[in-house]
């Protein structure tokens, strides 16, 4: 069952189990209330190299065109003008921009691609690619 | 009503909505198909998949444009499209590739300048590979 939201608050889902959260909108994380996790609700921009196992937010990933990311990504919408090397997942889609780099398995409802852009990996864009719903 | 996105007279060959095919199929230039396709398809120009086309078979091609549904693999020397109403399943490799929100793809990429060159050099390289191999064996 989807929550309430308030007038400063907004809806996110958690990356671990789907779960539907309203959050305030000035949130960094918090506590997801199905599998009490704490969870990342920001947005990133990342302009710079980062290299870590995981980059998992509820929030977008933008990836400037200097920046680097070597991890799986899991987000929102992830939109790549830069490099990543990793698997992608994204709840909202994906976007390669112009003189992106991506190579890895994405997963996405959504998937939008520049001419100019470099891919390799497997691709599994349709409709309800994310795993789950949310529970109920 | 004419066809905004790729008209009749631009392509030599086109298989209509109504027809149904199962075979190889080689052409020099540009090929439209807008019905049923089962088999092999190779042509060194254009390749334009209608909306309500189905296709199932193994794509050669120098440039092609997904509007329908294929299922299998796609290679193309120069550039591979794939519009908002399109169904690929199967592996695409082009040097370039652009796709439009709303597509369904499932199957491995590879997108990369040098992949018109892997293409083009295919069977130079195997010829290569057996060389060395039997070199190593004397």
């Amino acid at each position: 069952m989807a929550p309430l939201v308030k007038r400063d608050q907004r809806t996110v889902f958690c990356p671990k189990c789907d779960g539907v959260l309203a959050v305030g909108t000035r949130a960094q994380t918090v506590v997801c209330r199905h599998c009490n996790r704490t969870i990342d609700v920001q947005d990133y921009t990342i302009d710079q190299y980062l290299a870590r196992k995981t980059f998992e937010t509820s929030g977008d990933v933008v990836v400037e065109k200097k920046g680097t990311i070597r991890a799986d990504v899991k987000a929102r919408r992830v939109t790549v003008r830069g490099k990543v090397y990793g698997r992608v997942v994204a709840r909202d889609g994906i976007d390669l921009g112009l003189g992106a780099t991506l190579e890895g398995d994405i997963e996405a409802p959504l998937f939008r691609m520049d001419a100019g852009s470099v891919y390799i990996g497997h691709c599994d864009v349709r409709p309800r690619a994310v795993e789950g719903v949310g529970p109920a | 009503m004419a066809d905004p996105i790729g008209g009749g007279k631009e392509y030599a060959t086109v298989i209509g909505p109504d027809a149904m095919f199962k075979g190889d199929l080689s052409f020099d230039s540009g090929v439209r198909v807008d019905g049923k396709f089962e088999g092999k398809l190779s042509t060194k120009g254009k390749l334009h998949v209608g909306k309500g086309a189905e296709i199932k078979a193994e794509v050669c091609v120098g440039n092609v444009t997904v509007e329908g549904c294929v299922k299998g693999n796609i290679s193309a020397v120069e550039k591979c499209e794939v519009a908002a109403t399109a169904q690929v399943f199967g592996d695409i490799r082009a040097p370039r590739m652009t796709v439009a929100e709303g597509a369904t793809i499932v199957g491995n990429m590879n997108i990369t300048p040098d992949a018109a060159k892997d293409m083009a050099g295919q069977k130079g390289m195997k010829v290569e590979e057996k060389d060395l191999a039997a070199a190593k064996g004397r």
